[in-house]
């Protein structure tokens, strides 16, 4: 996106993930925030300590702002209104208040009718609940993932992050593309309304259409793959844990001959993955002593080998030290948080690399904006094509 | 006119995270040609006619013979592939080409496509896409302006990069089920290929982030997304503490690291929750007026740091409370009072929820082969129009229009299904 002058005001974590997107896919984005600083400053998990009044420093802010400018103006503050004139696109985040929300667009509007403007929320902007609240917790519950998360009959689980606000991020991020493309075309700004709980409810596998088709009530499952399949599911070795997935009839085939269990293949009905889950709990009975007699590496070497997708359930330590993420250039290393320091970068690469810049200190590029922003003369979807053709 | 109206992508994708990511560029207004085998339709499916004999009740789960097509009514009927609920849900919009590539004549249906193509897209391995000509090097040499995208499990590169996966291996291996469980037990999965939704998402941003560059620079790029990275994107503040702190996260259930009280509470019914989070102080202080519980007037209770300490109190009076009421209702009242809560939304809350209605997200239409059914619809609202809710198509359904526009003849379109390359059904 590169070209592409982006206005990220502070808010929630959904927001940032969004103009983090944008940022590693090369569009220059200023983030805005108030004097006292943004709400995720001092979110934790924390790398230091508060000390003397002032937040710890946070690693979510330290991650979802990097690749960022920063600046500090109030929301009242009229050069506000001179970055909305400058952007081809800004991000907000609305907690319920809708009104705001839509107040803010027509001040965005005014102050440049070709600025696309995304708000993310936890339910939308519209509908009865569009002034309920949200929090990475209420967002897994709200789009139906919370529910199917957990052991059946106990509490539903929340993933382990706030994964389903980050998805609703990059949800956004594809509606503010989409109206990006149109402001090219048309001159004209649009508002993007993305709720957290569409993003997670649009973000199921079978679960909704499983209801409208055959009226079933899609329930927990713990570590397999409910209702569908088995093996897709988690499974304990002599070391650890491994995750084993045989989907296709061949694959069901390649698992029995690796595991030693060939008498299976004589079992018509186990080459439909369904039944294989209504048999799981008959079926892990054979598979979890030979599991059990082999280390995770080993069971992961096995199957591969046999064409069976499996792998090994890493922690995020394990995960930092991955051969493979290694082997791709994945990590950022922000030396400044600790000679230790690891951080994903760029997710994917659009033309040339991208160096890696830490999260703005608070305000440090305001001066450095806004002398930019007085120079410009024009806040129309032309400037990006300008800037890239300088 | 829709964003992305005269983008042409070709999309060769199983499972679920490229047929995702067509979809929400089909939705946006680009042409997607979905480019199938003739078998590739219904993971772990296959043969002819399916035996549906078992009786079944609406609401209860299928015989295991036909449950994994989600067909309507549980009846796989006898173009079955046209009828699998899950499959029609990610292939709204677009259009269906079948073909077998390797097949007499095959490779110049697939040529001429390429050849007019701003995007070739595809969720094979690195292998699969190599062998059939779907590589960048081999696009290039057809068509020089074509973006390629290949969404692989853990990218092109790398010791693993031919490791077979699905996302819940990608899942497993990123730390996120590691990171997911109840406190003091092992390792959760979330209840769904978490990875492919993840991917889905971050592929479409991936194919308008190289199609906004080309028009603005013409460079052309193949971009090389590995399902894992874009996983990992969404864990990076915890990657980044771990690694500073030597600490991996605690499996910690429903607990916050930041707000106090969190938690999922029972409400009355069968397996009926309420989730909740108090976000500030004000919200605990309408929570206090809600319960009107004399305990929890505390002004100590007024710092989060206390709420964190007192958990076990503060769980218990919610919990009460929760106990006795709808999981709707006492969502609501939460709400009324600055509270952030939802319900544990089940997918057949999601069906029938009121705001999804508001907002027009269950969409219903018409789908060939199914008759009028109910899926779930764009999150995307766009102030200047809804998106149209177009039907996924039949297997090889716009076989001779796509062919024509690619300028074959009714004599070489006969040739090409006499020889197998074109078909519009599996060779059962």
């Amino acid at each position: 996106m590169r070209g592409v002058k982006v206005v990220e005001l502070a808010g929630s974590a959904a927001g940032a993930y969004c103009a983090r997107l944008f940022a590693t896919a090369g569009a220059d984005v200023v983030l805005v925030e108030g004097g006292s600083g943004g709400p995720l400053r001092g979110a934790p998990p924390l790398l230091e300590p508060p000390v003397g009044g002032q937040p710890g420093r946070s690693a979510v802010h330290e991650f979802l702002h990097a690749y960022k400018r920063g600046v500090v103006l109030e929301p009242d503050d009229t050069r506000v209104d001179g970055l909305f004139a400058w952007a081809d696109l800004v991000i907000s985040t609305s907690d319920g208040e809708p009104d705001a929300a839509l107040a803010l667009h027509e001040r965005i509007a005014a102050a440049n009718p070709a600025a696309a403007h995304v708000v993310l929320s936890g339910f939308g902007l519209t509908g009865r609940w569009r002034t309920w609240r949200t929090s990475g917790l209420v967002d897994w519950a709200s789009g139906g993932h919370l529910f199917i998360t957990g052991e059946p009959g106990r509490e539903p689980l929340q993933g382990g992050g706030p994964w389903d606000s980050y998805l609703h991020g990059g949800t956004a991020a594809l509606g503010a593309q989409g109206a990006l493309f149109a402001a090219r075309r048309t001159g004209r700004g649009d508002l993007v309304d993305v709720g957290a709980m569409e993003s997670g409810a649009a973000g199921h596998q079978w679960s909704i259409t499983m209801f409208t088709h055959t009226g079933v009530h899609k329930d927990r499952h713990a570590n397999r793959m409910g209702e569908m399949h088995h093996p897709m599911a988690l499974f304990p070795c002599s070391d650890g844990w491994v995750c084993i997935g045989a989907a296709s009839r061949e694959q069901w085939e390649h698992l029995c001959i690796a595991m030693d269990q060939v008498e299976l293949l004589a079992d018509e009905a186990l080459y439909s993955p369904a039944d294989r889950f209504d048999r799981a709990d008959e079926l892990d009975e054979l598979f979890l002593p030979w599991l059990a007699a082999r280390t995770a590496d080993e069971v992961v070497q096995i199957l591969q080998e046999a064409r069976v997708p499996a792998g090994r359930v890493l922690t995020m330590s394990e995960v930092l030290d991955d051969a493979q993420l290694a082997a791709r250039s994945y990590w950022a290393t922000p030396e400044e948080l600790g000679l230790a320091a690891k951080m994903p970068g760029v997710p994917f690469h659009v033309g040339d690399d991208l160096p890696f810049r830490s999260a703005p200190a608070l305000g440090q590029h305001t001066d450095e904006v806004l002398a930019a922003i007085s120079k410009s003369t024009s806040g129309s979807t032309n400037a990006a094509q300008q800037e890239v053709g300088r | 006119m829709k964003p992305l109206e005269g983008v042409r992508v070709i999309e060769f994708s199983v499972a679920w995270a490229g047929p995702l990511c067509g979809r929400y560029l089909a939705e946006l207004g680009a042409d997607v040609i979905k480019v199938e085998h003739p078998t590739s339709r219904g993971i772990g499916m296959s043969g002819g006619a399916m035996d549906d004999s078992a009786p079944w009740e609406w609401g209860t789960l299928p015989d295991a013979q036909v449950r994994t097509g989600i067909f309507p009514h549980a009846k796989p009927g006898d173009r079955w592939w046209d009828r699998m609920g899950h499959w029609n849900k990610l292939a709204r919009g677009k259009r269906s080409l079948c073909l077998d590539a390797k097949a007499q004549g095959g490779g110049e249906v697939l040529r001429r496509l390429i050849a007019r193509s701003d995007v070739v897209l595809n969720n094979y391995s690195p292998r699969g896409a190599a062998s059939l000509g779907l590589d960048p090097a081999s696009v290039r040499a057809i068509n020089p302006r074509a973006i390629t995208v290949s969404m692989s499990g853990y990218g092109a590169t790398g010791p693993m990069a031919t490791h077979f996966s699905w996302g819940p291996i990608l899942e497993a291996h990123s730390g996120f089920d590691e990171a997911t469980g109840y406190a003091g037990e092992g390792p959760m999965r979330i209840g769904l290929a978490y990875p492919d939704a993840a991917g889905g998402v971050h592929g479409a941003f991936a194919v308008m982030t190289a199609l906004w560059d080309r028009e603005l620079t013409g460079e052309v790029n193949h971009i090389d997304l590995s399902q894992l990275e874009t996983l990992c994107l969404m864990g990076g503040p915890q990657y980044l503490a771990t690694s500073v702190s030597g600490q991996d996260p605690e499996r910690r259930g429903n607990v916050s690291l930041s707000h106090a009280p969190q938690g999922v509470y029972r409400c009355q019914g069968d397996d009926a929750w309420v989730a909740v989070t108090v976000t500030d102080d004000a919200a605990w202080s309408g929570l206090v007026d809600l319960l009107e519980r004399a305990v929890l007037r505390d002004p100590a209770l007024g710092h989060v740091d206390a709420r964190f300490a007192a958990k076990e109190l503060i769980d218990a009076e919610i919990g009460a409370w929760a106990a006795g009421r709808d999981r709707f209702a006492a969502a609501e009242a939460l709400q009324a009072v600055g509270v952030a809560a939802s319900p544990a939304m089940t997918n057949a809350d999601l069906v029938d929820s009121g705001q999804l209605a508001d907002r027009n997200f269950i969409a219903t239409w018409d789908q060939p082969g199914s008759g009028v059914m109910s899926y779930p619809g764009t999150p995307l609202h766009f102030a200047s129009g809804g998106a149209e809710m177009l039907p996924a198509p039949t297997l090889g359904q716009h076989n001779e229009q796509i062919l024509t526009e690619l300028g074959f003849d009714a004599t070489t379109m006969a040739a090409l299904e006499a020889d197998g390359a074109i078909r519009d059904s599996p060779p059962y």
